[in-house]
């Protein structure tokens, strides 16, 4: 096959957030694309919000060809999204062909027929308002409507044809019954169509999980495997995780953490476009830690968004007060912005959808999440970790430093999920740890990771009081602060231990 | 129908042929090319051989 015709396939942006990105650019132009679902995996959505993209980004006017519901339904159920049907039909843009069944009455049937009629009248519609795209929606009803004939099929592959003829990129939509199963229903709507997507709306651990995959486009390329959707007030919004490029620029900048030993442990403080991770048990200072950098952020005069899933309003503000921070001035002046949510409100999706959103129009250099593995619990697994790759693949995007915070199950030691699944996202981790000496709990802080600087690898201890943390001395004579299960040496050991790496060491260091 | 499609668009018709009967009530949809006959006098409320209704004032 010459390369021209390799070539030949070009693709049509569908306007759809992040669909022409796992699309590799769109649909392909002039063909017809199945999009199958399960009843209420958004198959009618999809279809309303291709013709809407494409009326108003780039001012391609369609054709939606209803067999189900009815145009003025239609109109009504897509209002709140923001789809003024009536203003663009108006403006000769938009266009029903009303297929959908006459509740009175079903016709009798009296001998051979065609589908001419709907053909003519789709042909019709195209030419009036000059139609880039065409919609029909669902190609199935038809079959409920006349029976499931040899007769219909034969007119389905018609109707396909014809459209092919008139130039235009259309999406057929077609029932499925199954989420994993035959693509659709009549187990023909796929052979009229050159592409196929599937849209599936999954209850996984009792929480429902929108994913669309890409299962053909003939001849051209396309991301594989699932990706999560949402449904947002501005219609279907895809997220195309692994499709995100490592791409993001890393600067030496470095701003502050808020702790001035923490940012010398640091080797001079956190590098500006970095995720850093601070693991720790319930208690150990974590949203203090937080609290540091919302202050190391308005002292640089730059903007800090906080996303609280762990406490409400009133309690971060008080708790920040006891640290001797003004939350509440910091946000009068700009500087701050504070987002408390239940993480149970919404699912992880909405929730990266709603964090985007706030990013977007507060702008902030800084961003924090106290605490991350909060929100470990109101999904699966899988979501998860969906959930935090697209996180912070976006705040890079953004060139943001952003803080996460993940609270350890054990009191002693010991890692969870959230590390697990971003220690290697993350640029930085920092470890905040109980540490038991002779039956008094104190606690430590290490820098375990901090790409590309040197740093301090010292477990050192820390006390908290009402000007917030301050970072003392490490701790010299105990072992296994990490493990969780520490073990207190004799200072004589600890010297001897030092000597034999270090000859000229003759003094102890603590 | 080619000529004038606004008219089945009016008509919401799909299929070709299509006869509407549109009095006497009730209206009915008859598809196809009317060759199976029986259906087609049933589809129109016809009777073969019966006596028209009386007609009660």
């Amino acid at each position: 096959m010459p390369t021209q015709d390799l070539e030949a396939v070009r693709k049509l942006k569908s306007g759809i957030e992040g669909l022409d990105h796992i699309t590799k650019g769109g649909i392909p132009i002039g063909r017809a694309t199945l999009v199958a679902g399960t009843a209420g995996s958004a198959k009618t959505i999809f279809g309303v919000q291709f013709l809407a993209a494409g009326i108003a980004k780039f001012d391609e006017p369609g054709v939606f060809v209803t067999f189900e519901e009815s145009p003025s339904d239609i109109r009504k159920n897509v209002k709140s999204l923001g789809w003024d049907i009536q203003a663009w039909e108006d403006a000769r843009k938009w266009k029903f062909v009303d297929a959908s069944p006459e509740p009175s009455h079903s016709p009798v049937s009296t001998g051979h027929y065609d589908l001419g009629a709907l053909i003519a009248r789709i042909e019709n519609a195209v030419r009036e308002v000059g139609a880039k795209r065409v919609v029909l929606d669902s190609l199935g009803a038809i079959f409920s409507q006349l029976g499931e004939t040899a007769q219909i099929r034969h007119e389905l592959f018609r109707t396909a044809s014809a459209l092919r003829k008139l130039d235009v990129t259309a999406v057929i939509t077609a029932e499925r019954l199954q989420d994993y199963g035959a693509i659709a229903r009549y187990g023909i709507e796929e052979f009229v169509a050159d592409n196929v997507i599937i849209l599936r709306n999954i209850l996984e651990e009792e929480k429902r999980r929108r994913t669309i995959e890409i299962l053909k486009f003939r001849g051209t390329e396309h991301s594989k495997g699932e990706y999560p959707f949402t449904v947002t007030r501005d219609g279907i919004v895809v997220i195309p995780l692994s499709a995100i490029e490592l791409k993001q620029r890393s600067s030496n900048i470095r701003v502050s953490s808020g702790n001035p030993s923490l940012d010398e442990m640091c080797g001079g403080g956190f590098f500006r476009d970095s995720i850093i991770l601070i693991s720790g048990a319930t208690g150990t200072g974590k949203t203090l830690s937080v609290a540091h950098f919302v202050k190391g952020a308005a002292e640089a005069k730059e903007k800090c968004l906080l996303f609280a899933f762990e406490e409400s309003r009133e309690q971060l503000i008080r708790n920040a007060t006891g640290w001797g921070l003004d939350y509440e001035s910091m946000e009068k002046a700009g500087l701050l912005k504070v987002v408390c949510d239940y993480p149970e409100v919404k699912g992880l999706e909405d929730h990266l959808i709603a964090i985007k959103q706030t990013i977007a129009e507060f702008k902030p250099n800084r961003i924090a999440v106290d605490s991350m593995s909060a929100l470990e619990r109101v999904s699966s697994l899988k979501s998860f970790r969906e959930f935090v790759i697209g996180l912070t693949s976006f705040i890079k995007h953004q060139e943001m430093t952003g803080l996460f915070t993940s609270t350890t199950p054990t009191l002693m030691g010991g890692t969870s999920i959230t590390e697990a699944h971003i220690s290697t996202i993350t640029d930085s981790i920092i470890l905040l740890r109980y540490v038991e000496i002779y039956g008094e709990m104190r606690r430590g802080l290490t820098v375990l990771k901090m790409r590309g600087s040197k740093h301090v690898k010292e477990i050192r201890e820390f006390n908290i009081d009402e000007h917030g943390m301050h970072i003392g001395k490490a701790f010299r004579n105990v072992s296994g602060i990490l493990g969780g299960v520490t073990t207190q040496l004799a200072q004589n050991e600890v010297d001897r231990i030092s000597r034999l790496f270090d000859p000229q060491a003759s003094e102890p260091k603590s | 129908m080619l000529e004038r499609p606004e008219l089945a668009d009016q008509e919401k018709i799909t299929v070709t042929p299509t006869l509407i009967k549109v009095a006497p009530l009730p209206a009915r949809r008859l598809i196809g090319d009317l060759s199976h006959t029986p259906r087609v006098l049933a589809g129109l409320g016809i009777t073969p051989g019966a006596e028209p209704l009386p007609r009660t004032e």
